[in-house]
């Protein structure tokens, strides 16, 4: 009688047994749970589902990762507004859980597992990250526990991704025990979306490991290995039981946590101070000022806008490429400016930034113009002037064709509607 | 495919919603939270709903009922992976403690209790499961007509263009204002069929005085044609269906696209240009013609194939005899083992767990394979998923095979427009092979097996390409064998050997040869199971004495009594094959090709083309040849026949010939596989229902109207190009005899 592998073997099935690396030798249980213990400076934690494995580190309270602390004394009502959840506005930086996970694969679904989840929290004098690790499959109901018991004291978690990637995945494995999972009730802060909103302009990627490295001037050390490299490193560890090579995914899964603190800390400032942040580019002052803008915050907004279009205004060798904005998100934050200034009646302010929009050949900017002179000054000649320099801009070959048609139909008509006025004038 | 998920039947206030590859994401957490039925398709309950189940924790704790419409189209490769979706599903319905009802639809098929049995596996078999045949729908009369255009050419037995029959079939329907529908069988007929009709309803030299008035009143113009299928934008659909509906649009001419589901309203009459494949298509087509309570037409155009020939002759099939068995293997291994690997990623094996039909102990034998292949990790009896993959990702519903080309197209940006796994690549895109894709034809440029993909550029010639084979089949098992009139057949399983060794490119309209190629590509090995056919020795009698009758040696030509006397001159007087010299007699001079394959008897009587035989060994070969060409004709017959029972397409099956076997002792045998590696089942029922098969064969070959073999009976010919009926009929009058 064939085997199975033999069998599919003749059917074609090529993939087998055969390109598994063999562990030198298979550690026993015993000897192997020492080795770990010893290893990663851990301790084995048993709870009512069994047993798993934490690693426990303390961080003093004005620890810096980088140029940058932990503990944030920022108020957080403008984060709050963002999140749009006000209970963060009076939340206690004890309720803050900082979470990352690594898993056994990035495709999600219900085989894929968070074999090492770290957490972390503000207690009283210090900032503890616990590390739970699965050291078996097996034990993943005793790390689910141990984790939700660790989370118990806060109300809110803070992630980088972690509405699309850590928390589903998280969710699914206290559904697939059957269990309700605790981050239902907590309120979220994925600080990716804010990164984007800040940084999208300057900065190329903004993974956490470049944010590091820009925003928070942290590096680290060469024990740090790539994301990709992570779930072989745990199938590994569960065929040989050899832990030595799994330091290095602590160590990588710690500095996520505590650069999380410490982006949580810093863009928490940025939003309750914008305008008291030492040494801002341009570029930030816009982005934030756009952020301002979208919550509401006019004011704020206004004067974000003109720092940063003054910073804009400095001479070139002054300021370094990648710090300048391009023409296009230059001409949008005066447009943007303008606009604010437009709807609070206050055209002394907006008409010198649609002047300076209009000499770059800014459409917006021209029909503005043509508008104010139209409607609120009733001089139909300089109206004139500015639709038909707009529609000049329309008719230029470089513009998008997909437009012009729109445009070229505004535009006739009120060129048309202007002619009317003026002929009218000159009648009487 | 539909999951329902109620607490009570009422219907009025249940959300209801489509889940498929085209619901939004920003729709899809809502849907998954508050539909109480979810409408769905196959492939997305194997890639998104069942690797994901905890995002429907909640629809699956309350699922009730699981509706498989049409349940007849999960058959073969599709169908044997359809139940494995179902097994993964009923265990994960299991796991939030839900043991949903199914409720089936099918076509009229010959086992619908059998296929209902295999796709969802009820723990107490047949009885749990309930048939429901009684149909309360109201039917006005229905005239159901088959069309058989009259042969032009006896000889070759060539009948009339069954399109052009179409066309003007058509055409009278449209005259008489009948709103219509026509079936073609390819996207490519559509496409010819529309461009003929538009010409014939144009072209003002048909406008009789009979219908001069109606045209001008109804105001027929060119878009109240319609062509429709898959390609065309979906605006542009739902138009021509909206059309249909309100009836300006008087004829539609569409592919099995427009077979089930869309809304059309109901036709006046169906026209189905040539046989859709299955019967139960045939009255789902034809179905769509029928307005309530008043009578309704469809037609039915037979072209050549020998299935539309043998059905043309005998119509009873399409009344009560339903034939049709819908066959799926859920056991094969290799679909096994796909979604043996998607149900551990779902959720980890437990132990004493079982997976539809097998049992724990067989079950374990496929996770201690996973966990040595390294994609499962087992601890404390349980088997967990533990690789970094996604794995339903990488198993196609529609393939067995476990690896697939992709047919790029490099012309300006480079494009996939499909794949096709490793086996049929070998053979459909060869380099310089012309492959027909939606009509259009690519030529290939290369096929690189490393990075499995096909290069095609699109392209316009006047030549198709027909790829030149060598094949080997050897006996790997036996499971079952019966001895039947005329010799024995049997079930197990070969390993067939191919090799593609060249091409020929062929005339689109003139079949001429126009060149060949050779190739140099890897032999391939196809495990599989088999049905195959032994003549015994009585048979090969039968043959040898009919043999006997072949040939005037008088009517080859002048010149031939010199030209016979060079041969033997050439071979020394003595046999070319036994070595025998002459003794008394002289030797017979055979024909290599035989001389009536040739126009001019000058070229057949070639030196070349002559070989010197004694008697006995002339005998010997003109029967090989006899049998090498009546087992060809039967190959073709009854592969060409198999569909009808197996609710197949004739390329899921291989046929295989061979007058001298190694897999029977040296006996001439017909073979019959599966194309799907491992089977799925069609050799096993042919085995079953042989006596129906070669009968019906024996009523089709004996009733064509040709004389000596078409392609509507025995094929266009054997070996060597020539017909093959009188031989094919002795040995099917062998096989059928009491």
């Amino acid at each position: 009688m064939p085997s199975l592998s033999d069998k599919l073997k003749a059917l074609g099935v090529n993939i087998g047994a055969q390109n598994l690396p063999q562990p030198a030798e298979k550690l026993t249980h015993q000897v192997g749970a020492t080795k770990l213990e010893e290893t990663l400076s851990g301790h084995f934690l048993k709870n009512s589902q069994g047993t798993t494995f934490v690693v426990d580190t303390h961080y003093p309270l004005d620890y810096h990762q980088g140029k940058v602390g932990l503990l944030t004394s920022a108020r957080l009502k403008m984060l709050s507004e963002w999140v749009g959840d006000q209970k963060i506005a009076d939340m206690s930086p004890e309720s803050f859980a900082f979470l990352d996970t690594e898993t056994t694969g990035l495709s999600g679904g219900t085989g894929t597992y968070a074999f090492l989840i770290g957490a972390a929290r503000f207690e009283s004098d210090e900032f503890h990250l616990a590390q739970f690790f699965m050291n078996d499959p097996a034990d993943e109901p005793a790390l689910l526990l141990g984790l939700e018991e660790f989370l118990a004291p806060c109300q809110s978690i803070v992630t980088f991704n972690g509405k699309s990637f850590d928390a589903p995945l998280i969710n699914t494995r206290f559904i697939t025990h059957g269990w309700k999972t605790p981050l239902l009730d907590m309120v979220h802060v994925d600080l990716l979306h804010l990164a984007r909103r800040l940084w999208r302009g300057r900065l190329p990627s903004r993974t956490l490991g470049n944010l590091e490295v820009q925003i928070l001037g942290s590096e680290r050390t060469e024990e740090d290995i790539p994301g990709w490299a992570i779930p072989q490193m745990y199938f590994d560890y569960i065929r040989s039981g050899d832990p030595e090579p799994l330091k290095s995914v602590f160590y990588h899964n710690a500095m996520d946590v505590v650069s999380l603190a410490a982006l949580f800390n810093h863009t928490a400032g940025l939003l309750a101070e914008p305008l008291d942040i030492p040494l801002q580019h341009g570029i930030d002052l816009i982005a934030l000022a756009r952020l301002y803008e979208d919550l509401g915050e006019l004011d704020t907004a206004i004067q974000l806008y003109i720092q940063g279009l003054a910073y804009e205004d400095q001479q070139d060798s002054q300021i370094a490429p990648e710090f300048r904005l391009s023409q296009e998100a230059l001409l949008d934050a005066i447009e943007r400016l303008a606009l604010i200034h437009k709807r609070q009646d206050n055209y002394e302010a907006a008409i010198p930034l649609w002047e300076k929009a209009a000499q770059a050949e800014h459409l917006g900017a021209h029909i503005e113009l043509a508008k104010f002179y139209e409607h609120r000054m009733r001089n139909y000649g300089e109206a004139m002037h500015w639709a038909e320099s707009a529609l000049g801009i329309v008719n230029t070959p470089g513009f998008r064709r997909s437009e012009r048609l729109l445009w070229l139909e505004n535009l006739e008509n009120r060129i048309a509607r202007l002619k009317r006025k003026l002929e009218k004038n000159n009648q009487t | 495919m539909e999951g329902v998920a109620v607490s009570g039947l009422d219907i009025a206030h249940l959300a209801a919603s489509i889940y498929d590859g085209d619901t939004p994401s920003s729709y899809r957490p809502s849907i998954r939270r508050k539909a109480r039925i979810v409408l769905s398709n196959p492939d997305m309950l194997h890639t998104g709903i069942l690797p994901h189940h905890t995002a429907w924790a909640e629809f699956f704790g309350n699922l009730r009922f699981i509706i498989l419409d049409e349940m007849h189209v999960y058959r073969g490769v599709f169908g044997s992976h359809i139940a494995n979706v179902l097994r993964r599903l009923r265990r994960v319905a299991h796991f939030y403690g839900a043991e949903p009802q199914f409720i089936l639809t099918s076509a009229t098929i010959a086992n619908p209790l059998e296929l209902a049995i295999q796709l969802i596996e009820p723990q107490q078999g047949i009885e749990d499961i309930t048939v429901i045949e009684q149909d309360g729908a109201p039917h006005g009369e229905k005239h159901f007509l088959i069309y058989n255009p009259p042969i032009i050419d006896p000889g070759l037995g060539l009948r009339r263009s069954a399109m052009q029959e179409s066309v003007n079939l058509a055409s009278d329907l449209l005259d008489y204002q009948v709103q219509s529908i026509i079936f073609g069988r390819s996207r490519r007929t559509v496409e010819l069929l529309l461009t003929y009709l538009r010409e014939k309803a144009s072209n003002p030299a048909e406008i009789t005085s009979q219908n001069y008035e109606a045209i001008n009143e109804d105001n027929i113009s060119l878009p109240s044609i319609r062509g429709y299928r898959s390609g065309y934008l979906p605006q542009q659909r739902r138009e021509i269906e909206r059309g249909l509906r309100l009836g300006n649009v008087r004829a539609v001419i569409t592919t099995n696209a427009l077979e089930l589901g869309i809304d059309i309203g109901e036709m006046g009459a169906a026209l189905l240009v040539g046989y859709p494949g299955s019967i139960a298509a045939t009255w789902q087509q034809a179905g769509r013609a029928g307005r309530g309570n008043t009578s309704a037409l469809a037609v039915l155009v037979a072209t050549p194939d020998p299935l539309d020939q043998f059905l043309a002759a005998h119509p009873d099939y399409f009344f009560g005899r339903f034939p049709e068995q819908a066959l799926v293997n859920p056991d094969n291994l290799l679909i096994l083992l796909a979604h043996i690997r998607c149900a551990a990623f779902e959720l980890p094996f437990l132990p004493e767990e079982s997976f539809g039909n097998l049992n724990p102990s067989q079950l374990q034998e496929f996770l201690n394979y996973l966990v040595d292949e390294g994609t499962l990790h087992l601890s404390q009896d349980r088997f967990y998923w533990m690789a970094d993959q996604y794995p339903a990702q990488q198993v196609s519903l529609r393939s067995a095979s476990t690896e697939n080309i992709l047919l790029q197209v490099d012309n300006n940006s480079p494009s996939v427009i499909g794949t096709l796994d490793r086996m049929s690549a070998l053979w459909l895109v060869h380099p310089n092979a012309i492959y027909l894709h939606e009509g259009q034809p690519f030529f290939v440029e290369a096929l690189d097996l490393d990075e499995n993909v096909a290069h095609l550029i699109a392209t316009e010639t006047d030549y198709y390409t027909e790829h030149r084979s060598e094949t080997t089949v050897q006996l790997v098992d036996i499971f079952n064998q019966q001895p039947v009139p005329g010799g024995q057949i049997y079930y197990g399983e070969i390993n067939v050997t191919r090799q593609i060794i060249g091409y020929r490119q062929v005339h689109w309209h003139t079949h001429q040869q126009l060149g060949l190629g050779e190739l140099d590509l890897p032999i391939t090995e196809l495990q599989t199971s088999a049905y195959w056919l032994a003549l015994n020795e009585e048979t090969i009698e039968i043959l040898r004495q009919q043999g006997l009758w072949s040939g005037d040696p008088n009517q080859y030509g002048p010149g031939w009594a010199r030209q016979r006397d060079r041969a033997r001159e050439r071979d020394g007087y003595r046999c070319q094959v036994c070595g025998i010299p002459e003794q008394g007699r002289a030797h017979d001079v055979h024909h290599k090709i035989p001389f009536r394959k040739f126009t001019s008897a000058e070229i057949a009587n070639q030196l070349d083309n002559l070989v010197t035989l004694c008697p006995s060994c002339h005998h010997r070969v003109e029967t090989a040849v006899r049998i090498r060409s009546g087992l060809a004709g039967l190959g073709f017959v009854l592969g060409h026949l198999a569909p009808l029972f197996l609710m197949c397409d004739t390329r899921d099956l291989g046929i295989h010939t061979d007058p001298q076997s190694p897999i029977t002792a040296k006996q001439p045998v017909v073979v019959i596989y599966d194309q799907a590696p491992g089977g799925i089942g069609l050799s096993q029922r042919l085995f079953e229902i042989h006596p129906d098969l070669v009968g019906s064969a024996r009523e089709l070959v004996a009733g064509c109207g040709c004389s000596d073999g078409c392609p509507s009976c025995v094929g266009p010919g054997g070996e060597n190009g020539m017909g093959s009926k009188r031989e094919t009929l002795a040995i099917l009058d062998a096989l059928v005899a009491n």
